[in-house]
């Protein structure tokens, strides 16, 4: 009898073991994802290109501060922090994490966080991604565990700004900028193997890293797959595991194929058709609001989108994905072509007008979205020729020197709002115009949204958020579409996918079931 | 207008298949060329997304797109197209070529020189290379397009001239014409280049088929007939995205495009036998 029990309990024992580990996450495994965008560099403080952004923001560097899949600031190499004001600034005093090595063996100290922001602020350097930070009037250390910034008024998205900004990854003291580009290093969860451009870009678990058990993941393999079709194939045939932003129409693909999955989100990123409100007669609020009623957002979803339950429509310059600030707007300026044309005839256009939409090559998305645009814009009496144009040509023509009339664009939004969606308000030339192409110009805007900066109360920031929102909206700034869906297409196996409310491939997160 | 006669050999039936076949493919493309200038079933351009990417069906012989427009109607539009850049390329290349040819038969070595290297270098790229290549200086659109495959074809008729003229200088009827005071133009004009023509025409139909696969391909890249006018090209850069989906989008723009080209091909093939100045009598 005795030992009939201690084999029953043994086994029992054993059986919760094995039950236990098929419920955690198994360890190992490379996986291979296909990404559409290859990085020209891979230097976060040199460049501004989204592709280096998402691959190696959180996985290889790291900042002081991170956002969560629901949009909240967490610690990562700073612990905690104390915010104090004093005269005319404020001190914010960071302490951070002990016992953090860099993938290159060196330890991580508040040198390394010196150094970082000492490069991304050097002129001499001029990095595309310093301008947020121009409040920062001093960098201390006061130990090896401890620093302090010292901003300029209250520097309210400050914060924001450490988790987010494309600088703001710690880098080892003395690294050199040009050994960077090509090898990054940091405090991340992989560290960088090798970069075969047109090809692939290793990662590897990075056996050093500060949090227990993370990643999961010995390897991953980022292979560049511009073409859509192709990289599909590549999931299906078994070349890939996973394939970062699906167009829809292949998500539709693998939704009756039971050895895939796909992860349906948002980007963050409202799609518009941006109007150069400098421009006549797109000068004349009547003829906006015409555009505004002449749109018809649940038409061009359905004809962009392969599910209408995938997109979702967005009435200002902030996405339903931001959780903290947006406000839903869609309902200002319901489809209504009749009013569209009382308010052209009003304006002094009864029978219509032409003019030229520019369509950015190679964003397909945004290329159809043109074309149903012009279809509907044609019904009021408006007569639109669509242009294509290359991505540098569009850069310079529209972007540079405000030289459009119509195009069609997304603009990428983070959680703090002066990170991106303040920047088409706030820069403007000396008599007050505007220095952005949206060519928008509104002194009580700017002054909201200065007043937004400096304070620290969310409750206040919600509200000035949403009377800006509200006002370019009622001004239509531009005819706001949709926020971009997000397809993440993978093997069933894997697990652990969340996308982030910024644009940064979260690979720590990840792992392979058993199956 | 002299032209030496030449009598004709019995032909095997497969050569004049050929003409015959490619005859009636062209003819018919030609035909619903003419046919969609005034009707197609539905508006080519409207788009109607309730009923975007539907199959082959009554209503829609050949199926809807992504925006719901009639794919039969923007096949038969896209007829226009390709005739209409293939004409204008084929026109530009023969008349400046052939005019240029001719002068450099006539002309003194160095200036022969000169212009055949000239287009030796235009020549050694490939048709689809120059058309881009001139598109970009140019700019992206269906009038640029044409002239940029066009321009590729002048070397193709020049050396062809050039060669036909020197070959028919050695003529007996050409000496005489000389002997008899005639000028060098005339003599080209009223003797040299009727001789020729038949392959100038052959030339013709295979650059017209050349014309038609470089236009879709820069309408593929976006840089040939702009949004949203219908060409086969751009139609099959529109259906990649839908290959999984809706594989129709790809099918027909494809088979329309091979079928004009075998079509010319076929001809050109057919034409080259049935006018072969080799099967000539003595004139």
């Amino acid at each position: 009898m005795r030992i009939t029990k201690w084999i029953g309990s043994t086994l029992f024992i054993i059986g919760i073991l094995i039950g236990g580990l098929t419920y955690a996450q198994s360890p190992g495994g490379t996986l291979r994802v296909a990404v559409q965008g290859e990085p020209l560099g891979l230097n976060l403080i040199l460049t501004p290109s989204a592709e280096t952004y998402q691959l190696i923001m959180y996985n290889v560097v790291e900042p002081l501060l991170r956002y969560t899949a629901e949009g909240e600031l967490t610690p990562l190499l700073a612990t905690s922090y104390e915010v104090e004001e004093l005269e005319g600034g404020t001190r914010y005093t960071f302490y951070l994490r002990s016992g953090v090595t860099f993938q290159n063996g060196e330890p991580f100290t508040a040198h390394d966080v010196k150094y970082t922001f000492d490069r991304l602020l050097d002129p001499a350097i001029a990095s595309p991604n310093a301008a947020p930070f121009s409040f920062l009037r001093g960098i201390e250390i006061l130990n090896n565990l401890i620093v302090r910034f010292v901003t300029e008024g209250k520097a309210a998205p400050f914060l924001g700004y450490l988790a987010s900004n494309k600088g703001a990854g710690i880098i080892p003291a003395g690294s050199g900028m040009e050994a960077l580009k090509t090898h990054p290093i940091g405090t991340g969860p992989f560290a960088f193997v090798e970069w075969v451009p047109g090809d692939h870009l290793t990662l590897m678990k990075n056996p050093h890293y500060w949090k227990e058990e993370s990643p999961y993941l010995d390897e991953v393999i980022v292979k560049f797959i511009p073409d859509q079709a192709a990289s599909l194939a590549a999931l299906r045939a078994g070349d890939v595991d996973m394939v970062d932003k699906m167009v829809s129409e292949n998500a539709l693909v693998l939704e009756s194929d039971p050895r895939f999955k796909f992860v349906a989100d948002w980007m963050n990123t409202p799609q518009l058709l941006a109007i150069n409100n400098a421009r006549p007669p797109f000068d004349n609020l009547l003829v906006r609001r015409a555009l505004c009623y002449a749109i018809d957002r649940d038409e061009i979803i359905a004809g962009t989108v392969a599910r209408p339950e995938w997109g979702r429509p967005i009435g200002s310059h902030m996405s339903p994905r931001n959780p903290l600030f947006y406000v839903d707007l869609v309902g200002m300026y319901p489809h209504d072509p009749e009013r569209a044309r009382q308010l052209l005839a009003q304006a002094g256009y009864p029978h219509g007008f032409q003019t030229t939409i520019y369509l950015p090559q190679p964003f397909e998305f945004h290329i159809r979205t043109g074309e149903i645009i012009a279809d509907q814009l044609r019904e009021v009496g408006i007569d639109c020729s669509l242009q294509v144009l290359e991505w540098g040509q569009w850069i310079e023509r529209v972007y540079r020197q405000w030289d459009y009339d119509l195009t069609v664009i997304g603009d990428d939004q983070g959680v703090e709002p002066a990170a991106n969606f303040t920047k088409p308000f706030e820069r403007v030339q000396a008599d007050g115009s505007s220095k952005y192409y949206f060519q928008y110009s509104n002194p009580f805007v700017r002054e909201l949204l200065s007043r937004g900066k400096e304070t620290f109360d969310t409750a206040e920031r919600k509200t000035i958020y949403a009377m800006v929102q509200t006002i370019i909206a009622s001004d239509a700034m531009a005819v706001w579409i949709q926020d971009i869906p997000h397809f993440e297409g993978m093997r069933s196996e894997v697990m652990g996918y969340r996308k982030l409310p910024i644009y940064v491939l979260d690979l720590a997160r990840l792992y392979l079931s058993d199956g | 207008m002299t032209l030496t006669r030449h009598s004709r050999r019995a032909r095997s039936p497969r050569q004049n298949i050929s003409f015959i076949i490619g005859a009636v493919i062209v003819g018919l493309i030609a035909l619903t060329a003419c046919i969609s200038l005034f009707y197609t079933p539905y508006d080519s351009i409207k788009m109607s997304i309730e009923d975007r990417l539907q199959g082959p069906s009554t209503a829609h012989l050949l199926g809807t797109d992504q925006y719901g427009r009639d794919i039969l109607s923007r096949i038969m539009e896209g007829t226009q197209n390709s005739i209409l850049v293939g004409v204008v390329a084929v026109g530009i290349g023969m008349s400046l070529g052939v005019l240029l040819g001719l002068w450099v038969a006539f002309s003194s070595g160095w200036v022969d020189e000169a212009v055949m290297r000239t287009m030796d270098v235009i020549y050694a790229f490939p048709a689809i290379l120059n058309a881009i290549l001139l598109v970009a200086i140019l700019g992206p659109g269906i009038v640029n397009a044409m002239i940029a495959i066009g321009i590729h074809n002048v070397p193709i008729f020049a050396r062809l001239t050039r060669g036909g003229v020197l070959r028919a200088r050695e003529e007996e009827y050409v000496l005489a014409a000389y002997s008899l005071g005639r000028r060098r133009w005339a003599v080209a004009w009223r003797h040299i280049l009727p001789n020729i023509l038949s392959s100038l025409i052959v030339q013709g139909t295979i650059q017209f088929a050349v014309a038609i696969l470089a236009e879709a391909a820069l309408s593929y890249l976006g840089l040939g007939t702009q949004l949203p006018y219908p060409s086969w090209g751009r139609m099959l850069r529109e259906a990649q995205t839908f290959m999984g989906l809706a594989p129709w989008l790809a099918i027909f723009p494809g088979l329309a495009i091979a079928s004009f080209v075998l079509g010319l091909n076929l001809l050109g093939d057919g034409l080259r036998d049935l006018l072969d100045p080799r099967l000539r009598g003595a004139g």
